[in-house]
């Protein structure tokens, strides 16, 4: 018994403590490094040892290459992991209040069942099923349950019922006057749309919320620089900055992602700024400081915690946004056509519209249903993750 | 008690919230009365519903979730029947309320003194320049320095004890017959609460007004009391005038109240427990589970009934029995701890 | 004074500067805390008492280094710095002021603090158990389980069960939450705790139970105890020793018992009096103090406390009664500070009632607590002369008149620290003729 003696506060021999510890990762942290490693290495051994045209899993046998936005989209996909989902499992009780407050809203809780499918679509369609082809042949198929008349329909899959081309499950949603099938291009969509979403979003938050703590702590002149600079990245006139881009140098997914993203961060870094500023004048945070904690850890254990609720739900927001333009700059004609998202689905629909509208229908209330599902989402969280209304409530 | 109706009857006053565990109910059947120019203070732990009770006469409780039932007699009209635009006539200007946090209970927009306007054009068509004069006159009435100037201040140009100051202000636009303060003075300085503590004494002279008083510490109760109403976990635990329950408190709850008194108790350990879940009040005695005397009959049943145990003071405590010849039994509390017999001189 | 003390702190001063205009020059400075010195002993509490506003609290974190003092040396004494010495440079070893980063670090585990308002003291989002074992995580113990242990012992100690630990802040009482403040503020067994109002916000009865849970494990612990509170009540609960601070100054110090039984500060005798009195029986009126703090930016000259003592001292040949006194001067910086306004004050009586000013006299003699006679002829003639003024609109003259004829030796005179007993000083001119000490010279 005497050798395992009770651990008590004022047993602690705290000059064999000191110093020691001094990286003291959560298991968090540590998943997230040993995970990426991995990424970080195949974006390596891509970049550097096989040619461009081969692709990244050839030495495997995999015909699957690899995009940096894909780098990057894996990337993000982690961080959400071990940052969000994880620390949500970590704290079953909170995470099971939240999911009370939230299950309130009804709207919002199909919304959430809607943008899963989107994710997992997203993330897992392209692996079972493949790309959609080119097949002249088969161009402006009906949907299935839909017929239209044959006349319009080079060469009907379905069978010709009066006239009438019937819609086959060979293509549930049809396909484009290319013959391309609605619903693959669809489902490879949801990947080119949840990249915009997670991409975008990882960007925005980091920039803002470290331009908004930053500003908020160091106070003074730098806060004044700061919160300037926000305001001309406020007034910049991105898509304008977008067009030029796009007409001197060409522009794909990539670099609308990274021009739309490095100019909207403005409100967010504004609106951690004042959250911060509320925030530090918490008798936690003082609490905190007065343990001894260095500003870094008070800003990344306290701060940005509590200000999460606010910034979560303002980054939902700012999502629908992306896709919006997205699919406004392709219906345009100014999006990358190399890629198969709702947009440029909807654009390559538009000219057929007066006889095979499901081209530019299907996409066009895919999108429609995932924006009204991020401003549902959006609206239902600033309910759900605020500690405070239950303390007033109690 | 007197022959004629008092300001103010309340009887069997009731308030449940519709929670999402279900009803709370935060007053649970409760009865007292205030007359004109007596002060009558309600004393209880925070979360006893003292607060809800008070708000519940004007129906101020956010309804819903709450619900109020009973009935409140103000001067012979039963307020809980009226409808709402009646009873705002009388809210806030025959029965005035006072709070807590005077911050949160002003505009920070408007001055003060437009503020003090407002509340008076509200319910009396007078002209700006009578109702500038009169809320200049009650600023200066409550003690503010110079009130004619300080009238175009904003309110966080006033300090805390100031801020209040200028909700009594407003608080007296209609000459209230009745006044309810609610922990006026808890947020404030011990000077600043002294100072506010004999202004509501001065007004209430001046305006023969009944104060219905809400507070947590004996210490402010002993000093503007008439009558105590003691309230634990939505139930009258004991009442009577102050010098009665300050002599000789009846309630084993009153008594734990008293002693944490820091000239009075020698007991410093506070009341050891917390009040029971409002959601599912336990059987017999709310206060049972914290209670030094308890004996099973103190678990079983309703709260005891209200016993009087002296004149003008009643106690609902199992120990205080009706018996058949309308005398009460005193059984067994005086004996179990001699030194709460007589907690008043216990320190003396 | 063979013991050294745990804490010592020397003419402490902490100024807000006041800033303005385009390049943000300093225009002038609040003086929050203006040299306060005093000390604390080992297994020591010493009170610190004032109303809100009078710089307590700016103290507090001023001594702590959550703010940064203006000037002044705090030497802390306890863990392994026993022996401090003065440098060549005059600079204490053990000046907490110039404490390098390291050693502020070593010396948060020397002194924790608690703080007033239990609902927002710990993160919402945190459970309580993983608040008070991140102080351990700050200062390098890596082990998890290990912290745990210790915090599940020590929330067992505070009164609380071992399971709390996975709990959040918004599921205790605010009683509950102060306990767990405690803890978090022991669990770096510190010699030094500073409690700024820990039981202000709580309920009379929690008060009580708060407060014999601090001293039971001060006692334990052999801790020192710096206590804020506005609550004189309170003080003399938990407190060995009270100083009693008005404006940035400290206007009495002294064992508590002393202090209470025989104040020699006039703010002292106001504090004590403004207490609610537990007894329905006594209708003694106290003496009230009236207004508020003065603001530090500009402070009363002399005596600060001068512009609101009862008991302010007449000059040499003046002989009126005392609340005469006191509103005289009160009517003379009122007028001075231009803040009576006969136009409206006019406007009020009704200009029919009132028109030779008869009503405005009286109504500022009233208001004033002056009689309608001054005992004293040559002070009536004055009063007189300045209420002539008022009437014709003039204010500032009228103040000129009083300034000219009433001064109070309070205010030209900034009173030294009178000791009138052991440990027992106050700093107020109706002492000044008895045994004069400088502050400092006691233990230097």
């Amino acid at each position: 018994m005497a050798t395992k003696k009770p651990e008590r506060f004022d047993q602690v021999d705290w000059s064999e403590l000191s110093e020691s510890g001094r990286l003291d990762l959560s298991i968090n942290s540590i998943g997230m490094v040993i995970t990426s490693l991995p990424v970080v290495l195949l974006g390596l051994y891509d970049w550097r040892f096989i040619g461009d045209r081969t692709d990244t899993f050839e030495f495997i046998g995999l015909s699957r290459n690899l995009e940096s936005l894909d780098y990057f989209f894996i990337f993000t996909l982690l961080l959400f992991f071990f940052y969000l989902i994880l620390p949500l499992a970590q704290n079953p009780r909170m995470t099971k209040y939240y999911w009370k407050e939230f299950k309130r809203n009804r709207p919002a809780v199909v919304s959430l069942g809607w943008l899963l499918i989107v994710f997992a679509g997203g993330l897992l369609g392209p692996l079972v099923i493949s790309a959609p082809e080119q097949d002249i042949l088969i161009g402006h198929q009906p949907p299935v349950f839909l017929s239209v008349d044959a006349a319009n329909v080079a060469n009907c899959v379905g069978d010709i019922v009066g006239g009438q081309c019937q819609g086959t499950w060979e293509y549930p949603l049809g396909t484009t006057r290319g013959g391309k099938s609605v619903f693959t291009s669809i489902i490879y969509g949801m990947t080119i749309s949840m990249q915009i979403a997670f991409i975008t979003t990882t960007i925005v938050a980091a920039i803002g919320i470290s331009f908004g703590t930053v500003s908020a702590y160091a106070g003074g002149w730098v806060d004044e620089v700061l919160m300037r600079f926000v305001d001309i990245i406020l007034s910049f006139p991105t898509l304008l900055m977008f067009l030029l881009i796009l007409y001197i140098y060409g522009a794909g997914l990539g670099m609308f992602i990274l021009v739309f993203s490095l100019f909207a961060w403005g409100g967010t870094a504004r609106y951690v700024r004042s959250k911060s500023l509320s925030v530090s004048e918490e008798e936690y945070i003082k609490a905190s400081r007065i343990s001894g904690a260095s500003t870094y850890r008070v800003v990344r254990k306290h701060v940005v915690p509590n200000t999460a609720s606010s910034i979560i739900t303002q980054l939902t927001l700012l999502i629908p946004g992306f896709l919006l333009a997205e699919a406004q700059l392709a219906f345009l004609g100014l999006g990358d056509s190399n890629i198969p998202s709702w947009g440029q689905l909807i654009s390559a629909g538009r000219s057929d519209l007066a006889f095979a509208p499901w081209i530019v229908l299907a996409p066009g209330i895919v999108l429609f249903l995932t924006i009204l599902a991020f401003n549902f989402l959006g609206d239902a969280l600033l309910d759900a993750l605020n500690p405070e209304a239950e303390a007033e409530s109690e | 008690m007197s022959t004629a109706e008092p300001l103010l009857e309340v009887e069997d006053l009731t308030t449940t919230f519709s929670t999402d565990d279900g009803e709370l109910m935060a007053v649970d059947g409760i009865d007292f009365s205030v007359d004109s120019g007596e002060t009558v203070c309600i004393v209880g732990e925070s979360g006893s519903g003292k607060t809800v009770a008070t708000e519940s006469i004007t129906r101020i409780v956010k309804s819903p979730p709450g619900h109020v039932e009973g009935s409140v007699r103000f001067k012979g009209q039963d307020l809980l029947e009226m409808s709402e635009p009646e009873l705002r006539d009388i809210r806030g200007y025959e029965i005035a309320h006072i709070f807590q946090n005077p911050q949160e209970a002003m505009n920070h927009c408007y001055t003060v003194g437009w503020q003090i306007m407002e509340a008076l054009q509200i319910h009396r068509d007078v002209s700006n320049e009578e109702a500038r004069a009169k809320a200049v006159d009650l600023l200066d009435k409550v003690g503010i320095a110079n009130a004619s100037s300080r009238f175009d201040d904003h309110p966080h140009e006033f300090s805390g004890g100031q801020k209040q100051r200028v909700m009594i202000a407003m608080a007296l636009v209609g000459d209230p017959d009745l006044l309810i303060a609610d922990e006026p003075t808890t947020a404030l300085d011990v000077t600043v609460q002294a100072q506010i503590l004999r202004l509501l004494d001065d007004l209430q002279e001046e305006f023969d007004m009944g104060i219905l008083f809400v507070t947590h510490d004996l210490g402010v109760v002993a000093e503007i009391a008439d009558r105590i109403i003691v309230m634990y976990a939505g139930k009258v635990m004991e009442r009577g005038g102050v010098l009665d329950i300050f002599d000789h408190p009846a309630h084993p709850y009153t008594q734990q109240l008293l002693n944490c008194l820091p000239d009075i108790g020698g007991n410093t350990g506070g009341i050891p427990g917390k009040l029971p879940d409002p959601h599912d009040p336990p059987d017999g005695c709310r206060f049972a589970a914290r209670c030094d005397h308890t004996i099973d009959a103190c678990r079983t049943g309703q709260q005891p009934e209200e016993v009087e145990v002296n004149p003008g003071q009643k106690a609902s405590c199992v120990y205080y029995r009706p018996a058949h010849d309308d005398s009460v039994i005193r059984d067994g509390i005086q004996n179990t701890e001699p030194d709460t017999t007589e907690v008043g001189s216990a320190d003396d | 004074m063979t013991e050294e003390p745990l804490l010592s702190v020397r003419d402490l001063k902490k100024h807000y500067p006041i800033k303005k205009g385009l390049f943000n020059r300093q225009v002038g400075a609040a003086k929050a805390v203006d040299g306060i010195s005093f000390d604390i002993g080992r297994g020591e509490t010493l009170g610190l008492v004032g109303e809100s506003g009078c710089g307590k609290s700016t103290a507090a974190t001023s001594i702590i280094r959550l703010e940064e003092p203006t000037s002044g040396e705090v030497i802390f004494n306890g863990r392994d710095r026993s022996k401090g010495s003065t440098n060549a440079d005059g600079v204490h070893s053990n000046d907490i002021t110039n404490f390098s980063d390291r050693e502020l670090k070593a010396f948060r585990r020397d002194a924790q603090m608690i703080f007033q308002d239990p609902s927002s003291s710990f993160d919402p989002r945190v459970k309580v158990g993983s608040s008070v074992a991140e102080m351990l995580q700050v200062h390098g113990m890596s082990d998890r389980r290990r912290r745990r242990k210790i915090v599940e012992n020590l929330l067992e100690r505070v009164g609380l069960s071992a399971s709390d630990y996975d709990r959040y802040p918004h599921e205790f009482s605010g009683g509950q939450k102060q306990r767990i403040a405690l803890a978090r503020a022991l669990v770096l067994n510190p010699d030094l705790i500073v409690a700024d109002e820990p039981v202000s916000a709580l309920d009379v009865s929690i008060q009580a139970e708060i407060l014999t849970l601090i001293k039971d494990l001060q006692a334990e612990f052999d801790l020192s105890l710096l206590f804020i509170s506005h609550d004189m009540s309170v003080i003399k609960k938990v407190c060995d020793r009270v100083a009693v601070m008005y404006l940035g100054e400290i206007v009495e110090i002294g064992p508590t018992d002393r202090v209470f039984a025989d104040p020699q500060h006039p703010y002292t005798e106001a504090l004590l009096s403004a207490i609610p009195t537990p007894d329905p029986r006594s209708t003694a009126k106290g003496i009230e103090l009236k207004g508020t703090v003065p603001s530090p930016t500009d402070p009363p000259s002399g005596c600060r406390f001068h512009t609101r003592c009862h008991r302010v001292i007449q000059p040499e040949g003046l002989d009126i009664d005392q609340s005469n006194w006191r509103g005289l001067l009160t009517l003379r910086d009122r007028l001075v500070a231009g803040a009576i306004d006969v136009e409206s004050m006019r406007e009020n009586l009704g200009v029919a009632e009132d028109s030779d000013g008869t009503g405005i006299r009286s109504q500022l003699r009233t208001e004033f607590d002056l009689e309608d006679q001054l005992s004293d002829a040559k002070a009536e003639t004055a009063l007189k002369n300045a209420l002539d003024r008022v009437v014709d609109g003039d204010s500032e003259g009228a103040g000129e008149v009083l300034t000219s004829e009433f001064t109070t030796p309070c205010e030209e005179t900034v009173p030294d620290r009178t000791r009138h007993a052991d440990d027992h000083e106050s700093a107020c001119l109706l002492h000044d003729r008895e045994g004069v000490v400088t502050p400092a010279a006691a233990d230097d």
